[in-house]
Order: C-alpha cells, then sequence, then structure tokens
C-alpha cells in the first residue's frame, strides 16, 4: 500500500495552461446526458438522409394530393439530441469556475446546438424542396420549444411540445398552403422558405427558452 | 410486487391512510390496479392537455365537417390519435424504462419481471390516454345526438382505435426497457409517430394493425366492415403480446439494461412479420357500402332535394340553388334543361341530378357553388371521360367537353345569381345543345360537331 503523499502528481490532461480550463468543462460535461445525445445525433443521421427527400400528406385534408417536405419536420430529432445534452444528469458540484452557472448554461447551449444544426442543413441539402434558411428556422423554433419544454418535463419527452406544434401545422395548415392561400402566421414551420425576420424572432425565441431553461437547472443546481 | 406492498406504498406517500369501506372494497387485484394506474404513470400530467388537443382537433377543424354524420364523426374522433398515440408511447417507454431503474422506487421497488407485472406497467402507461380518447368519444356523441344525427356504427371504430393506442403503449413499454427513460421515451416518440402515420393514417387501401380511420370526407351511406377490423384488432393484438413477451422474456445486461433473449426476439419477429404482412392482404376494402341507405327525404317543391339525414344541413343551401336556377332558366326558355330532382350519390337518369358532397363542401360547412352548378348539368359519368387528361388518353372531342363543361357551369353559377343571357359565357343555344348532347353522353353533339 502506498501512501498518498508518496504518489506522483498526475498532470493535467489537455494543452499546457489550459489544464485549469478544460477541467471546468469536462467536469461540465460529465453531468450532462452527453453519450445519449450523441447516440441520437448519429442515429438521427441516416435517418435524416433516407426520410428528407419523402413528403407528407396534410392530415385534415389529404385528398388535396399536394404535399409537405418531410425535411421541415426532421429538425426535430436534432432538437431532441440537444434536450438530452442541456440535461443535468447528476447535481452539479460546482467549481469556482463554474459558479456562475447561466453563461456556462448557455454557452453549452450553443455548443450542443452545433450537431442539430449541421443535421438540420444535411436534412434541407437531401431535400432539395427547401431553403437551409428554413430547415434552421424550424431547428430554432423547435429546440426554443424543447428547452422550455424540459423545464418541467423528462428530457426524453421534452420533444412532445414540439411534436405537438408539427402535427397542428400538419393538420390545420398544410392544406391551406398546398391550395395556395396564404400561410397561417402560426404555421410559418410550413415555409419553404425563410426570411431574416423569421430567422431572428426564432433566434430570440430560442435565446428566450435557453435563458428559462438555464434558470432551471440554476435552480436545481443550488447556485 | 404484491397487492399490499402497492397500498403500503399508498401509506408511505400519502401520509395518513385510513380505510374507508369503500377503500376495503377496493383491496384485492381491482384496487391495487387503480392505485398503480393512478401512481405508476406520468401520463395523468399530460392527460389534461392531451384532452384538449383531441378536443381542439375534433370540435376546431374548419366548420365541423363531421356534423350530423355519424360514421365520419366516430371515425373522424380518431384523428386527434395520430399526435395522442404518439405521445402515449413515448409516456410508456418512460413509466417502463423508471419502473426498471428503481427511480419509481415508492411506486415501483423493483424491475416487474413477472408477465403480470409487465401487463400492470403497461395498463397504467395506457390508461390515461384510454380515458383521454373515450372522453373525446364520447363528448363528439353528444355533439352527434345534439345535431339530431341518426345514430350509426360505434364499436368497430373505436375498437380500431383503442388497438392502436394499445399497441403505441406497448411498443413504448418495449423501447423503455431496452433503452432507459430518458433515451426510451425519445425513441419511442420517433418510432411511433413513423408507425401511427405512415403506416396508420397515410394507408387508404387496406387496414395494417396499425390502421386509424379517420374519415375526412363523408361516410353517410357507409360503414367500417366489422369482420375486416376484428382481423385487424386481433392483429394488433398479436402485436402488443409480441411487444410484452419480448419484455418478459428479458435478462439484465452489464450496463443495466434489460435485453429480449435471442429466441424470443427471432419468435417476435415472425409473429409480428406475418401478421404484419398478411393483415393488409386480408383488409382490403374495409369499408363497406350500407345495403338500404338510399337517401329517402325528399323536400322542396319547385325541385325535388334528396339527401342523407346526416346532411341536413347541406340541404337548403342545395335546394336555394336549384330553385334559383330553374327560375332564371324558365325565363329564358330553358326550363327543361335542368333536373326537377337531386338525388345524393345516386344516378337516376336525365331528369335528376347526382349531388355528391366533396371533403371541401363539408370543411366549409358550405357547399361550393361549382358543385351545385354540376350537379345540374349531365354527362360527368359518361364513359368517354374515364380516361386520364395528363397522360393523353382522352379523345379531342373528350377533351373539348370537359373544356366546355367549365363555361357550362359558369353559365349555370350566372342563372343562379339571376343574371341575363348576354352576361353568360355560352349562348342559350349552345348551352342547350351542351346539355342535350351531354345526356346521352354523345359528346360530339354536346362541343357542336367538334
Amino acid at each position: 500500500m502506498t501512501s498518498t503523499a508518496a504518489r506522483p502528481r498526475r498532470r493535467a490532461r489537455g494543452w499546457p495552461g489550459l489544464g485549469a480550463r478544460l477541467n471546468p468543462i469536462q467536469s461540465w460535461a460529465a453531468v450532462h446526458a452527453g453519450r445519449t445525445a450523441i447516440l441520437v445525433w448519429i442515429a438521427a443521421a441516416p435517418v435524416v438522409v433516407l426520410t428528407a427527400p419523402s413528403t407528407l400528406l396534410p392530415l385534415l385534408n389529404p385528398t388535396h394530393g399536394g404535399q409537405v417536405p418531410t425535411a421541415l419536420l426532421l429538425p426535430l430529432l436534432g432538437a431532441g439530441g440537444v434536450a438530452f445534452a442541456v440535461d443535468h444528469q447528476t447535481p452539479l458540484q460546482l467549481t469556482q469556475a463554474t459558479r456562475r452557472v447561466l453563461p456556462w448554461q448557455l454557452g453549452w447551449i450553443a455548443v450542443c446546438l452545433v450537431p442539430a444544426i449541421a443535421l438540420a442543413a444535411l436534412a434541407a441539402v437531401q431535400s432539395r424542396q427547401i431553403t437551409v434558411g428554413a430547415a434552421e428556422r424550424n431547428l430554432l423554433l423547435v429546440t426554443a420549444s424543447t428547452l422550455a419544454a424540459a423545464t418541467v418535463l423528462p428530457a426524453g419527452l421534452a420533444t412532445i411540445p414540439a411534436l405537438g406544434y408539427d402535427m397542428l401545422c400538419l393538420t390545420f395548415a398544410a392544406d391551406l398552403i398546398i391550395l395556395g392561400l396564404p400561410t397561417p402566421w402560426w404555421a410559418v414551420a410550413l415555409e419553404r422558405r425563410s426570411s431574416p425576420a423569421q430567422l431572428l424572432v426564432a433566434v430570440a425565441l430560442l435565446g428566450l427558452a435557453a435563458t428559462l431553461h438555464s434558470h432551471h437547472q440554476a435552480r436545481r443546481a443550488g447556485a | 410486487m404484491s397487492t399490499a406492498d402497492v397500498e403500503h406504498t399508498g401509506l408511505q406517500l400519502g401520509g395518513r391512510w385510513r380505510r374507508w369501506p369503500a377503500q376495503r372494497w377496493l383491496d384485492g387485484q381491482v384496487g391495487a390496479l387503480a392505485g398503480y394506474c393512478e401512481n405508476a404513470s406520468i401520463g395523468w400530467r399530460l392527460a389534461p392537455l392531451a384532452l384538449l388537443w383531441s378536443l381542439f382537433v375534433d370540435f376546431g377543424s374548419r366548420g365541423r365537417p363531421w356534423a350530423g354524420d355519424w360514421v365520419m364523426a366516430v371515425t373522424w374522433a380518431g384523428l386527434p390519435l395520430v399526435f395522442v398515440a404518439v405521445v402515449a408511447a413515448g409516456v410508456a417507454a418512460y413509466d417502463a424504462g423508471q419502473s426498471q431503474t428503481g427511480e419509481r422506487a415508492g411506486v415501483v421497488d423493483s424491475y416487474p419481471g413477472r408477465a403480470r407485472e409487465v401487463l400492470r406497467v403497461w395498463v397504467s402507461a395506457t390508461a390515461p390516454f384510454v380515458l383521454v380518447h373515450l372522453l373525446t368519444v364520447a363528448s363528439v356523441m353528444v355533439a352527434l345526438v345534439a345535431d339530431g344525427a341518426p345514430r350509426g356504427q360505434l364499436v368497430a371504430p373505436l375498437a380500431q382505435q383503442l388497438a392502436v393506442l394499445g399497441l403505441a403503449t406497448a411498443l413504448g413499454t418495449l423501447v423503455g426497457v431496452v433503452c432507459g427513460p430518458r433515451l426510451g421515451a425519445f425513441v419511442a416518440l420517433v418510432l411511433a409517430a413513423f408507425l401511427v402515420y405512415w403506416r396508420g393514417y397515410v394507408v387508404m387501401s387496406e387496414a395494417p394493425p396499425t390502421k386509424i380511420t379517420a374519415a375526412t370526407t363523408e361516410l353517410v351511406g357507409f360503414k367500417l366492415s366489422e369482420p375486416l377490423v376484428a382481423v385487424q384488432v386481433v392483429a394488433a393484438a398479436v402485436w402488443v403480446v409480441a411487444a410484452l413477451a419480448l419484455v418478459v422474456f428479458s435478462v439484465p445486461d452489464p450496463q443495466g439494461q434489460r435485453r429480449p433473449r435471442a429466441a424470443a426476439i427471432v419468435l417476435a419477429v415472425s409473429v409480428v412479420g406475418a401478421t404484419g404482412w398478411l393483415t393488409p392482404q386480408v383488409t382490403k376494402g374495409w369499408i363497406d357500402p350500407v345495403p338500404t341507405a338510399v337517401p329517402r327525404r325528399c323536400t322542396g317543391a319547385q325541385v325535388q332535394v334528396c339527401l342523407y339525414v346526416g346532411h341536413d344541413r347541406e340541404r337548403a343551401q342545395v335546394a336555394s340553388f336549384a330553385a334559383r336556377v330553374r327560375a332564371t332558366a324558365a325565363r329564358q326558355g330553358l326550363a327543361d334543361l335542368f333536373p326537377t330532382r337531386i338525388i345524393e350519390r345516386r344516378p337516376s337518369g336525365p331528369a335528376a341530378g347526382q349531388l355528391w358532397l366533396l371533403p371541401d363542401d363539408l370543411s366549409r360547412a358550405r357547399v361550393a357553388d361549382d358543385t351545385l352548378a354540376s350537379v345540374m348539368l349531365p354527362g360527368q359519368y359518361c364513359a368517354q371521360l374515364a380516361g386520364d387528361p395528363i397522360t393523353g388518353a382522352l379523345t379531342t372531342t373528350a377533351g373539348a367537353f370537359i373544356g366546355m363543361s367549365v363555361s357550362a357551369q359558369q353559365t349555370v353559377k350566372n342563372l343562379a345569381e339571376g343574371r341575363s343571357s348576354s352576361q353568360w359565357p355560352m349562348s342559350p343555344q349552345r348551352l342547350r345543345d351542351y346539355v342535350e348532347g351531354a345526356r346521352t353522353c354523345d359528346l360530339r353533339a354536346a362541343v357542336g360537331g367538334r
């Protein structure tokens, strides 16, 4: 049995000088369901590639024959991954560097959005029916809804409101759009192109939801 | 986990536990299951929202197109399930996963290995959504009774809807046990969305085990075929048993999850594959016409309008349009061109118009003028028009006839508005030639010899 004093001190992992910064990041990452999120994103990629070119029938009036690009709904998969990635699995033992939870949490959400953004872009490119902007707008909207829902629902079920919104659009708005009537303001997720204003509003909604979620997580963490 | 354990848990969770006579009556299996259902599922938290969603989809649609049409209304009530069944699958996965990981230690002290306990997990996840669906169907039925709709089929559509709900939660239970509560809930949501939408709602010509007949067009004079729905429900039940059997015959793995035994997987996949292939073959054409359903109620003096009772609300509009057309036509000496009877969905010779209400007519709660104008004109069902105009299979004459029928419909609409012949797209003589040719399906004569 060797004494603690005799054991050589292990060097901090990472690049020299960055260890003190990386350790809080590692500890922060460790308490989130990162592996589950990565699994979701990896599994979602082939699903996106296979289903993005397909279309969906409107629910209320399927006889119209016109169809809705599935790619508009696929950002839901990326948002599901984000819900896992930002979910605290265990109570945080906060280090000095992570005392200010809110900036950390917002930064973490921004990092976790990257794979989801890539998946949404993949859906748009693969589909060829919608613009990348439209896919990203929908991603921002469903992620905002998912983050807000994650404050009251488990991460696995947090996509339910976003799914409900997509179903609402598919039920009550899809056939109107196919008939050439104007898109109702609330069914913006069915538009195949996006405008800068839509993207701006979606970013603002996501910011609001992310702040709400971060406050909730910070309260849970006791910070 | 025994009945006594469940009751003991209730004692712990609920604080003071006073045993009233009614509670003593609930001792035993029924009471235990009720207590379990109440405590074991997160679904009860989502049930109010699911109910709101269901009522919104059923009653908030444009013009309540199912009003008065019993079979359409009861099948339409299955439309919210396209979302609710998906949520139920996610909830079942979360419940089953938590029952396994011990996160529900207060309610389920360990993973339920026995078949009865697996059934309890499934029943407790399904119960909130079954209740939601029954309340939805009940409210639709109250509205139908208030409409004065004649009583129609109930058991077959309801059995179909509940079968799909049970199937979704069985799938969720299986996924939750295999993947755990967090990932399992999400995976179950995605899988159930695929199953219910692509293999349940969109499939039109057959009834696989996941089929939901959410009719968005009129079903007066039709019903679901009971034997074929029974086949579908039995197939769904087989799938439920297969999913739950996989849960029962599973073993724990080193990661703390459970994995179904290989033999059970092979058996379940074989059974599910066989029923999944066979059921659509057997259930083709699962909507039957009701043999005696002829619209018997005819009203009107100038023009008799015979509609099914379920479409009484369209009667006044149809009668008014037909009367206006005939009144204007009489002033032009063209009254003999238009029918004196309009019969819903029954071809009945040149003296009668045939009305077929379209989904749009029902959705807007107002029959489109184009539909009404086409009722007043003969010829839509001539054999020469059966080709596809896009592929060019129609003859030149038939194509010219279709083009002229648009002008004829516009003329009829002008007649209904009381406009003089100078404002019509066709002259009175041209209209006469068209109608007389169309009555005998002599399309060449109808288009003026072209």
